[in-house]
């Protein structure tokens, strides 16, 4: 980006060369070469405002693709987090039910509960690790576009 | 055990808060509270899963003693 903005300097500068030397050549009473180097100066300005144009577009570009990334990532690290917090309710509600049971002396029916609670738990902890790595990459990722 | 199994649904009730909490700041577009409270809800996780496996061995033995 910086090798566009240096171009479109020094098509500024060839611009007022060409327009300091079309100046000169007027005042010499010289107005065919005068014209000309009119007629440069208005090409080497024209080519400046078109590279200008085309970095401002790079740029925007640029920084609309990082915004747009930045707020899906936004989104889909809100999901994970509902979908790890669903689970762990889940094994939460199991783990409830197997405590109730094993106070009642409903051993079976409280080690179903504890079998269920274990796969929630482990699913639970899986989305947990995943929300986690989802939220560290939302925090990482403005210092990596710097 | 029933304690086992009491501690495991409290940790998951506060890992799922925390959760909660982070979606709630991730989509606000402050990530840093969201990532806080992601670490925190991993932390309680981790401890609930370990708890979990823990109550879950205990209910297997006791079974098996009947």
């Amino acid at each position: 980006m910086n090798d566009s903005h240096r171009k479109a300097a020094e098509f500024h500068d060839l611009a007022t060369h060409a327009h300091f030397l079309a100046a000169e050549r007027h005042g010499k009473q010289d107005h065919l070469s005068g014209h000309e180097y009119s007629r440069r100066a208005l090409e080497h300005s024209n080519r400046a405002h078109e590279m200008a144009e085309t970095t401002r577009r790079n740029e925007r570009g640029a920084a609309e693709t990082f915004d747009s990334k930045v707020e899906e990532e936004s989104i889909m690290s809100k999901e994970t987090h509902t979908t790890a917090a669903y689970h762990h309710e889940r094994a939460a509600k199991s783990h409830r039910a197997a405590a109730q049971q094993s106070s009642t002396g409903a051993h079976e029916a409280s080690q179903q509960h504890s079998a269920e609670a274990l796969e929630h738990s482990k699913k639970a902890d899986d989305a947990s690790k995943l929300a986690h790595q989802e939220s560290a990459q939302l925090v990482a990722a403005p210092v990596l576009a710097k | 055990m029933q304690n086992a199994h009491a501690s495991a649904a409290e940790l998951h009730k506060l890992a799922a808060h925390a959760h909660r909490t982070a979606a709630e700041h991730n989509e606000r577009g402050d990530n840093e509270t969201g990532n806080w409270h992601s670490r925190r809800a991993l932390e309680y996780s981790d401890r609930a899963y370990a708890l979990a496996q823990e109550a879950h061995a205990k209910s297997g033995r006791i079974e098996t003693l009947k």
